[in-house]
């Protein structure tokens, strides 16, 4: 690998991570941490799991959409726009009823809906659910992923050719402040559940609390996108 | 009374429920209503020549309205050199598009209030969901919202650049409106 792509892959990973710092994608990603942070009282490397599915959703969104764009089945403008536009106002409805169905709210067998906690996979911890939020989350785009990610990103995988490896980076990129956040969160948790016992605790609030971040995101994103109030 | 207050409680989350299925419901409703009724936007399939961006050439053979020349005769209109400093954006506004705005704004402001070797340099926000508007996005293949460079001469589109920092500068003020005057110097110091 020479120095300039090098430095491309430094460039990729830290646009995405200013990415994720601006205060447009706020909402998501404070979704995102907190349904990360849920399996806090799980295992040891679970919340690092699922920030790594949940990095590796967002990245696998931008490269197919890299890789259409390289083939030009999309038009840049038309697309950025469009998903500017219609993304946020897709992901609104979508979050209140993931919350609803975390909080029970269609009955206990209720198995229609589970997109954020396939009973299927528990046994693998519900991993497909991290990676799936990580797709539709980086589909949403902000005014600033859309400029960073076809203005910086794109033309920088078509001087380099390198189509998969920089949009990649771009979105572990978008993904390592929520990730780092969750594994520091997690680290503290366990330090303090370990001096005062309150594990317990935590599990119990983290479920509803997760729902009810999620239903809150959904209706910000639904007031501000769909309806224009905020 | 803690049958009361089981029976209120149950009433509460009832009462959330539905609150919150009406709320999906209006959204999907007014999300549709304004899909139905907006022109259509969907992305388009495109050929191979379409989807490659344009070489920094004249955009259009006829003078953007926003930008026509404030000239006072005939003569004058044909020789006078103008730029435009765009900011584009959409109805949908956000904290770093302001800045972006406002930024750029002051940048020409400050930096351009007299002219520069003889160009006149204004700032011009233009909301490219207006539908007279619509054209910048493919005139200059922008794809969020951004700031444009376009030099005029006598009303002809001559160069333009796209100043596709300001996203990554947003947060150093001094270097945004820095990268903005400079940009524009360069384009205008070009032949």
């Amino acid at each position: 690998m020479n120095a300039e792509l090098w430095a491309a892959a430094v460039t990729a990973l830290w646009t995405g991570v200013i990415t994720s710092m601006s205060p447009c994608p706020l909402a998501t990603n404070i979704a995102a941490l907190t349904y990360i942070s849920k399996h806090s009282g799980a295992g040891r490397l679970v919340v690092l799991s699922h920030g790594g599915l949940y990095a590796l959703g967002r990245a696998l969104a931008y490269i197919f959409i890299g890789f259409l764009l390289v083939k030009s089945l999309l038009s840049a403008p038309s697309f950025s726009f469009f998903m500017q536009k219609y993304g946020n106002q897709a992901i609104s409805p979508v979050l209140v009823l993931a919350g609803m169905y975390m909080l029970d709210m269609f009955g206990r067998g209720f198995e229609g809906l589970n997109l954020f906690d396939l009973s299927k996979f528990k046994a693998k911890g519900g991993a497909i659910s991290s990676l799936l939020m990580g797709v539709v989350f980086a589909l949403a785009f902000c005014p600033i992923s859309a400029a960073l990610y076809f203005g910086v990103i794109i033309p920088l995988a078509a001087k380099n050719s390198a189509p998969f490896s920089l949009p990649l980076l771009y979105g572990l990129g978008t993904a390592l402040p929520v990730m780092g956040t969750a594994v520091v969160l997690d680290f503290g948790l366990k330090k303090v559940s370990a001096v005062t016992g309150l594990a317990d605790g935590f599990e119990k609030y983290a479920k509803p609390a997760t729902a009810w971040t999620f239903i809150a995101c959904g209706v910000y994103l639904g007031l501000k996108y769909i309806f224009g109030i905020i | 009374m803690q049958k009361n207050l089981s029976d209120n409680s149950g009433r509460t989350s009832q009462a959330v429920k539905f609150a919150l299925m009406a709320f999906v419901a209006v959204s999907i409703a007014a999300a549709a209503y304004k899909i139905a009724g907006a022109p259509r936007e969907v992305p388009s399939t495109v050929t191979a020549a379409q989807a490659a961006p344009p070489q920094q050439e004249p955009v259009k053979s006829v003078t953007p309205p926003a930008v026509r020349a404030p000239a006072p005769s005939a003569k004058s209109r044909k020789t006078e050199k103008t730029a435009a400093v765009y900011y584009f954006y959409t109805n949908t506004r956000c904290s770093s598009c302001k800045t972006i705005e406002a930024y750029t704004r002051e940048a020409v402001e400050k930096n351009f209030a007299s002219d520069y070797k003889g160009w006149k340099v204004v700032f011009k926000g233009v909301n490219i969901e207006e539908e007279s508007d619509k054209h910048f996005v493919q005139d200059y293949w922008l794809n969020a919202k951004s700031v444009v460079v376009q030099k005029f001469s006598g009303g002809k589109p001559l160069k333009w650049g796209k100043l596709e920092k300001v996203w990554q500068l947003l947060g150093d003020k001094e270097a945004f409106i820095n990268y903005v005057t400079e940009e524009t110097h360069k384009l205008l110091d070009e032949k």
